[in-house]
């Protein structure tokens, strides 16, 4: 059989031409998110590296599979199977009103044969019903308040698109029923043929028809017009956002540049931080315009779920709305948050990882904080002390101790120049915390063991890292300029760290400043002596759970080596959030040293931990190990909590089994 | 070098501060050493008391400067004081402590008669014709041994609680009233008044045994457990500065130069690390004890029995066998 | 009110300590030079003060040209003016010398210095300083305010044992400030970078006719403390340890 398009309508043709104005009003409303967006820092350098690392393999994959097929929404099953419906239902539906225009202007045959009955009339009908379902249950959703919608803000817009769209629907369906009554057209259309038998005894004039087919078109072309208006702009910021997004989820990789620092002859600076609109990255502006507020960052943030004031869509809200009403310049943003909610981040990127937009909220915040270190000078009265250490001590905490402390009775080779493969990086923390120092040891042993090629530089203090983590950039370069020079004297080219953070800061930020190394996190280099052979241990049937650093993990994607090492010496269960979704231990963006209001982090994590029923708790960070060690106070007298290294240390003695009772 | 030697007597409340005993017996075994006098200076309105327990100390000779002006500490006239006793007295070397009033009348003294002031030292002897003392650098972390070679009397301040003080053979010494112009009419700073420290009823110099709380407890959550080891013990809840400062306990548990300086017979430091300001209150406990994580803490160094643990778990053994 | 106030630069920790064969100072490297902590509050009370009076804030400092960031600092904590006077020195005595002569040439009504330093720890600066100008002084003030009288100021000191004393003095006057137990605030880059532009007046000893004296001391040597009196540390598990330890106790009680 075959179906005429336009059928009765005539002058059909018209709703095509409309198209026009419609693209142009479309066109329009994207036109005016760009003028935003274009007024944030862009960097228009762009090398022949750059456009190699753009199109490579792994953004390209992250593109398609995260921006064009959104495969983060899919995360929350039930979201995702209704979002699903909706936007593949939509999609197919648009392919088939785009082959009707195809059919109508080159004359594709597709309004006749097994092609017609098959697609357009069953699988299109299906295709509505399926849309209409899913919009169904994302109107009532959003109507009864779903939380983390409507918390702290629920979008406008969303109730609008999805009546919108409700009503276009139905009135397709309508006319489609009336079609089939009037034609009496048999064709496998559910949805049009129950539609004609419940309009059964109703006559349909023509003019009705006719109306209601041109108040259908003129409906659905007004939605693609609105589009860039709505929340569903989305539909091409989502795919841009995610071919444009940051490969290191943390504060940007740029040195501070300190000869920009240098006022000009009126006096004035370089901004540094984000206190407005204008002074981020037209990426970030990018995010702000694509965020829908659907708060799945606000179910992931450990400060959100401990009680604190911080809320990442909280942030995101206050600066969607800025940008969309375009307050560029306006720097009270930054109060509009405030500072003592600014510093409860932790860094952690649960945030980054969990958006399904791919927007980056941690750099947002983090730009703030930039600001009010480094021009404001505002910070939590806490902090202050371990700031000041830093420039006195050049480390964080408030040990008069010498360096060397940790390593008192131990023997531990010097790093020569030229002569020692790889320089030992202890780091402040298993420097000067009385608890953390055995990490230090551990490692210590172990590399005695298997024979490497490792010293250590006496004196040496901290990264840098904790001044970075507050936001303040100056300080950080000063301490790592200071470090690099001490490499550069001893000819470093590996260095082996023990704490994630030491590796962050290596691995991205020493670099902009001059300082280029090959650095090995501590559990890749055991997982490699154990593969090698050079440790030898015994394997246990303790059962042992590991606690993903988000430095480590998140930050650097480094899963295995902690688990492959595990899996060499025992038994490993996994926490309900690990891996990827693993939930912060509360140490990081400089709160090991904050004082922390609502429920404590590190409790938290601890009872996660404890709760697993493992007999021994591994990390890969001594900031993990110290705060999961003060949390399990809460829950146990026992010591569970361990190092890697260490936990490696005690299988090179004996195996680690489980305590008989 | 040889000559007189004056030390600075300190007293509150009626009694005479301990640094005088400490300060008068490195004086007695200097002067022998020497074979000069040993005089004592002490300053204030009612010194009858005073004098009488000075003369029996070890000392040659008690130089009282009593005057009404002086029923209130005030800087200038002691500075008048000292300054106007040495011109007369004319000592080699001036003795005082490394306290409130060494620190703040001391340079001001040694300014005032063109000599020479060594402040804040540990030990002092003589090495060949010269006074040698030894004093405290970079925190404490060094110390420097220092030759004295400028214009005598040598003004030296004593760390307290470092000299020994043993009870010296009597002397019946000898007192002398010098005659002192305090020149009233041109004082420039006048007293308006005294506050002491709202104790609220608490008043730890009082007590036997002192459970004291330092920063190491780890949150103000724990008071209640160091409360319970207090009572176990029927003692006293006590504190360093920070705990006071950070609002854990009230600043009338705190144990420090500026607070409150005990003496019970049991002081139980937990989680203190050892700042001088705290162990210069309470080193003349007569047992202390110290826990602590850390083994490298400064309290160890001043404590007769350590534990180096962790506080959860000692604390609440101890609170078990006190009960016992 | 116009006030000075007296800053020194220390290290933030020392390696390879050492005493030159002039002993006449000690030697060392430092890891960090920052202000002096007591220094610190006495800037941010003096500021205060002066701001509050309306009143200008001089920055002052004994020290070589390394040591100007301390300055930088302090002007980027607003303080008005800054001037350093040229010399390394290591004596209290030489550097009130020094202080006194450059305080003589301001105009101030008020002194403030700092209680102790880290570095030398000797407290004698501040008040020798004042001595040598002849100015009423007050040691470990812990409040200052304009006082009732014209031309004084009513300041709180600390005596010790938990008693206070409340003080009115006569200007000009100079009191050392008492440590705090807040953190001073930190100078934020922005600040420390527009502080830095800003020109920081420097004398020598020469210009201000004190130098010359002969010296009062000879660094003979420098040594790590001797770790006398050491406690008994008791071993063992909990409850074994808190055994002895009440023995211990019930034996003086």
């Amino acid at each position: 059989m075959e179906r005429t398009p336009y059928w009765i309508i005539q002058y059909g043709i018209i709703i095509d031409l409309l198209a026009i104005p419609t693209v142009a009003i479309f066109g329009y409303g994207v036109y005016l998110h760009w003028k935003r967006i274009r007024k944030g820092e862009t960097s228009l350098r762009i090398s022949l590296d750059d456009l190699r690392e753009f199109l490579s393999r792994d953004r390209l994959v992250a593109t398609l599979w995260n921006g064009l097929l959104g495969s983060r929404v899919y995360r929350r099953p039930v979201t995702g199977l209704f979002h699903g419906l909706v936007f593949w239902g939509m999609l197919v539906l648009f392919i088939g009103t785009t082959l009707v225009l195809l059919n109508v202007l080159f004359g594709l045959e597709v309004m006749s044969g097994s092609f017609y009955r098959w697609f357009m009339a069953f699988t299109l009908d299906a295709a509505g019903i399926v849309v209409f379902g899913g919009l169904g249950f994302l109107l009532i959703r959003r109507l009864a308040h779903y939380p983390r919608l409507s918390n702290p803000k629920s979008r406008r817009g969303f109730v609008l698109a999805e009546i919108f769209l409700i009503v276009v629907i139905l009135t397709g369906f309508i006319l489609e029923g009336q079609r089939i009554q009037m034609t009496g057209a048999r064709e496998p259309a559910l949805v049009g043929n129950l539609v004609a038998i419940a309009m059964n005894g109703i006559s349909v004039h023509h003019g009705d028809y006719i109306t209601l087919w041109w108040a259908h078109g003129i409906l659905a072309l007004a939605f693609i017009a609105w589009l860039p208006f709505s929340p569903l702009v989305h539909l091409l910021f989502v795919p841009l956002n995610a071919a444009l997004a940051e490969p290191i989820m943390g504060a940007d990789e740029k040195a501070l540049d300190i000869a920009a620092l240098e006022p000009d002859d009126n006096g004035g600076l370089p901004t540094l931080g984000t206190p407005t609109l204008e002074d981020y990255s037209a990426k970030r502006l990018l995010d702000f315009s694509t965020c829908l507020w659907c708060g799945r960052c606000q179910e992931v943030c450990p400060a959100t779920l401990s009680g604190k004031t911080l809320n990442p869509k909280g942030v995101m809200v206050i600066l969607a709305e800025a940008l969309r009403q375009r307050r560029m310049g306006d720097s009270g943003i930054v109060d509009a948050i405030g500072m003592p909610t600014l510093f409860e981040c932790r860094t952690c990127g649960a945030c980054v990882e969990t958006c399904p937009a791919m927007i980056n909220p941690l750099k947002a915040i983090w730009g703030m904080r930039q600001n009010l270190m480094m021009e404001r000078g505002e910070m939590p009265t806490q902090m202050v002390s371990a700031y000041r250490n830093m420039e006195a001590l050049m480390h964080p905490f408030s040990s008069q101790a010498s360096p060397s402390d940790w390593r008192k009775g131990l023997e531990v080779p010097i790093f020569k120049a030229g002569e020692t493969e790889y320089l030992l990086w202890v780091g402040c923390a298993a420097a000067y915390e009385d608890r953390a120092q055995q990490v230090g040891r551990a490692m210590v042993k172990l590399l005695n063991q298997a024979g490497v090629s490792y010293g250590i530089i006496e004196g040496a203090r901290c990264t840098g890292d904790p001044a970075k983590q507050m936001g303040d950039d100056y300080l950080f370069a000063q301490l790592a300029n200071t470090n690099i020079e001490l490499f550069n004297v001893h000819q470093v080219r590996k260095i082996i760290t023990i704490c994630p953070h030491c590796y962050d800061s290596f691995q991205h930020y020493y670099p902009p400043l001059g300082g280029e190394y090959d650095v090995i996190p501590h559990a890749t280099m055991i997982k490699e002596l154990i593969r090698s052979e050079r440790l030898k241990l015994a394997c246990g049937d303790q059962k042992i759970t590991y606690h993903d650093p988000c430095y480590l993990g998140r930050h650097n994607r480094i899963y295995e080596d902690p688990r492959s090492i595990i899996g060499s010496i025992s038994h490993m269960i996994e926490l309900p959030r690990s891996k990827s979704n693993s939930f912060c231990c509360g140490a990081g963006g400089g709160n090991y040293w904050n004082e922390e209001n609502g429920q404590r982090i590190n409790y938290v994590r601890a009872q996660e931990a404890f709760e697993s029923q493992a007999g021994l708790i591994a990390t890969a960070c001594p900031f993990c190990l110290l705060m999961l060690t003060d949390g399990l106070k809460m829950y146990t007298n026992e010591q569970l909590v361990f190092d890697i290294a260490e936990l490696v240390q005690q299988a090179c003695e004996k195996p680690l089994n489980k305590t008989a009772e | 070098m040889k000559g007189d030697i004056l030390v600075l007597a300190e007293h509150r409340n009626a009694v005479l501060d301990n640094i005088t005993w400490e300060l008068i017996g490195k004086g007695r075994s200097l002067a022998d050493e020497w074979g000069t006098r040993l005089a004592v200076l002490v300053v204030g309105s009612e010194l009858d008391a005073f004098i009488e327990s000075l003369k029996t100390s070890g000392v040659d000779l008690v130089l009282p400067v009593q005057h009404a002006l002086l029923k209130d500490y005030n800087s200038e006239l002691y500075t008048t004081a000292i300054y106007q006793v040495c011109k007369q007295f004319s000592p080699a070397l001036v003795l005082m402590g490394y306290t409130y009033l060494g620190m703040e009348i001391g340079p001001a003294a040694a300014v005032r008669l063109g000599s020479t002031m060594v402040s804040n030292c540990n030990e002092l002897g003589v090495e060949g014709n010269d006074l040698i003392v030894v004093r405290s650098v970079f925190g404490g972390t060094l110390q420097i041994k220092v030759r004295l070679v400028g214009a005598q009397p040598y003004l030296i301040s004593i760390v307290k609680g470092v000299q020994p003080r043993d009870n010296l053979a009597a002397k019946d010494a000898a007192v002398e009233t010098l005659a002192i112009d305090f020149d009233e009419k041109r004082l420039r700073s006048r007293i308006l008044e005294i506050l002491t420290i709202d104790t609220g009823g608490v008043d730890i110099t009082k007590a036997k045994v002192l459970a004291s709380a330092g920063r190491g407890i780890g949150g103000p959550d724990k008071i209640p457990l160091l409360r319970e080891l207090a009572d176990a013990l029927e003692g006293e809840l006590a504190c360093s500065r920070p705990v006071a400062d950070m609002g854990w306990l009230p600043i009338a548990h705190q144990v420090g130069i500026s607070a409150s300086t005990v003496t019970p017979d049991v002081y139980i430091a937990c989680g203190i690390s050892g700042a001088s300001q705290h162990i210069a209150a309470m080193r003349d406990s007569g047992r202390i004890i110290a826990i602590n994580k850390d083994p490298n803490a400064p309290i160890f160094r001043v404590a007769n029995y350590g534990i180096v643990g962790d506080l959860l778990e000692v604390i609440p053994a101890l609170i078990k066998q006190a009960k016992a | 009110m116009n006030i000075l106030v007296c800053t020194k630069a220390v290290p933030g920790f020392v390696n390879n300590p050492s005493v030159p064969e002039t002993h006449d100072r000690l030697d060392y490297e430092a890891g960090s030079i920052v202000i002096n902590e007591s220094d610190d509050y006495a800037l941010e009370a003096g500021i205060k003060l002066a701001k509050k009076s309306g009143g200008k804030t001089v920055v002052l400092t004994c020290g070589p040209l390394s040591v100007q960031k301390i300055l930088q600092a302090g002007l980027g904590k607003d303080a008005d003016a800054a001037l350093r006077i040229d010399a390394d020195l290591f004596e209290p005595v030489a550097t009130a010398r020094a202080l006194a002569a450059a305080i003589q040439k301001q105009e101030y009504d008020l002194v403030i210095t700092g209680v102790e330093s880290s570095d030398v720890m000797a407290a004698q600066v501040g008040i020798s300083i004042a001595e040598m100008l002849g100015l009423p002084f007050a040691y470990a003030v812990t409040e200052i305010e304009p006082g009732e009288r014209k031309k004084t100021i009513r300041i709180t000191k600390e005596l010790g044992y938990g008693k206070k004393q409340v003080e009115e003095l006569n200007l000009p006057a100079l009191v050392c400030f008492q440590t705090g137990t807040e953190p001073p605030s930190f100078v934020p880059v922005r600040k420390m970078m527009l502080a830095q532009r800003k020109p920081i007046k420097s004398l020598t000893l020469t210009e201000l006719d004190a130098g010359g004296q002969p010296p009062s001391i000879e660094i003979v040597d420098i040594f790590s403390p001797k770790e006398a009196g050491m406690a008994e540390i008791i071993d063992g598990d909990p409850a074994t340890q808190a055994s002895a330890v009440m023995q211990k106790i019930r034996e003086v009680l």
